[in-house]
């Protein structure tokens, strides 16, 4: 085990790093990006609406299955809720088909881009 | 308060082996986030990268100067409303879901820290911590956005846990990426592994997966911040895996000399500053045995990038709290290992763009 107090060794795990103190360029606090801080927070509250929206969807799409199937509905049932493999795939077909009705104007100008996914978006492009 | 048991913290139970959010409107609310960052983010991160590249070239051509500084280039690119859309869109995105996640496991703060609390005392495995420990400035940042980042909060690492799982996407459930890396990870050329450590390991998803492969070594996570090798021991315990935990700056291993066969950092690198790297290679040296070896796994170097893919990375570092990721990706970090006296190996394997570099401890 380390000899050092706790304040010593922090020191000595700082030595020669009195540069990260500035992180350049790195954004702290809230940024905005557009000229006018307006449109930010115009397209942040569309984005939460958005959110809020599909959380009152999602709870049709559970209500309505439980009441299919089970013939009744409860607020803990619904908490309960554990979506089979097929059912988690229809909603994620029904999240992406609301998710670009909603936003696919905001980038009319340069397509639909390529495939929704982590995978392809960002390391194949590497 | 008496004994916590995880069926009655977690109403909800797991999802893989994260823990599923506490109720039905926070996980649908993270639904659409992660959904929105595939179709709003990552597809069209080409798209926004060529701008942006594009809109840099133009600038150089007409001033003879390329600008290279974060402000500079900011300045110049969000004049192009669907590259400061992307921003806006992504910021917006990431600060949503770590708040959300936070706010429903605060829901049971209490009971979560209790728990933490027990496991701190169970099996298998063991965690050990320094409730005094003292920070170094570069493990305090905000890493990802991440209020308090991986070292600040309680329940931070509980939070980036649900918090990774939004970031990829759902490409990573279920630890599938780390137990894939940790079945390619190499090891040494004479088979021999009976201890293995992962430093950075924070939630101990790799360290988990190294175990996997190798039931029989004595396997070691370590991590800097408390609160991660807490909630990696707890979180290990709900899978039955025997892992030692260490609270511990990878730079200042409290290890002998010669003592591990296989040494790992998964996207550990990118979050720490240069001179911090050159420390960690060396004290990755010296606890390994000789023919021991060290594997790395994180991002590409800027040189086998493209402009537009450097251009996305620097702005990630910016807008995303990465601010160490540009000196990592600048540093020739294979060099930085050879200079620590690893001999590298001819072979990267490559698991979803990151690049594992293999170094072995000279015998």
């Amino acid at each position: 085990m380390s000899t050092l107090t706790p304040e010593e060794r922090a020191k000595k795990l700082s030595e020669g790093l009195d540069y990260v103190k500035d992180l350049p360029g790195f954004e702290r606090g809230h940024p905005h990006y557009f000229k006018d801080p307006m449109i930010d927070h115009l397209l942040e509250i569309v984005l939460q609406l958005g959110a809020e929206m599909w959380i009152i969807r999602d709870r049709q799409m559970v209500t309505e299955y439980l009441l299919t199937t089970e013939g009744k509905v409860t607020p803990e049932m619904i908490e309960a809720f554990k979506p089979s493999p097929e059912f988690r795939e229809k909603m994620k077909v029904e999240r992406g088909t609301y998710t670009r009705r909603l936003y696919q104007s905001l980038y009319d100008g340069i397509g639909p881009g390529g495939e929704a996914a982590f995978v392809s978006g960002v390391l194949k492009a590497r | 308060m008496g004994h916590i048991e995880t069926k009655s913290l977690l109403t909800r139970g797991f999802n893989g082996n994260t823990p599923e959010l506490l109720n039905r409107a926070d996980e649908a609310y993270c639904d659409f986030v992660s959904g929105a960052r595939n179709l709003l983010m990552y597809a069209q991160f080409q798209n926004i990268g060529n701008l942006g590249e594009a809109e840099l070239d133009q600038a150089a051509k007409a001033t003879g100067h390329r600008p290279n500084s974060p402000d500079a280039i900011k300045a110049l690119v969000m004049k192009v409303p669907e590259v400061a859309t992307y921003f806006r869109v992504k910021r917006t995105l990431q600060e949503s879901y770590w708040r959300r996640i936070a706010e429903s496991y605060g829901l049971k703060q209490t009971e979560f820290e209790q728990a933490l609390a027990e496991a701190d005392q169970m099996g298998p495995g063991s965690v050990t911590y320094d409730p005094n420990f003292v920070y170094p400035g570069y493990a305090t940042v905000d890493i990802h956005v991440q209020p308090g980042g991986y070292t600040g909060q309680r329940l931070g690492a509980l939070t980036y846990d649900y918090g990774t799982k939004i970031f990829f996407g759902g490409a990573g459930d279920a630890d599938s990426l780390h137990h894939s890396m940790a079945e390619k990870t190499s090891a040494p050329k004479d088979g021999v592994v009976k201890r293995v450590m992962e430093i950075g390991c924070s939630i101990g998803q790799m360290a988990c997966g190294l175990k996997k492969r190798y039931p029989d070594a004595e396997v070691w996570g370590t991590d800097i911040g408390a609160p991660m090798v807490r909630y990696a021991h707890w979180r290990t315990i709900q899978q039955g895996l025997d892992v030692l935990y260490a609270q511990m700056p990878a730079e200042d291993l409290d290890f002998p000399d010669n003592h591990f066969d296989i040494v790992t950092a998964h996207l550990l690198f990118h979050e720490i500053p240069v001179p911090v790297i050159k420390r960690i290679l060396a004290e990755a040296k010296r606890v390994l045995r000789p023919g021991g070896v060290f594997v790395l796994w994180d991002f590409f170097s800027a040189k086998n990038r493209s402009g537009a893919s450097n251009f996305m990375g620097l702005m990630d570092a910016s807008d995303n709290g990465e601010p160490f990721a540009p000196g990592f990706v600048n540093c020739d970090v294979e060099a930085l290992m050879e200079h620590a006296g690893f001999k590298l190996r001819s072979h990267d394997p490559q698991e979803l763009g990151r690049t594992g570099r293999v170094g072995d401890k000279p015998i």
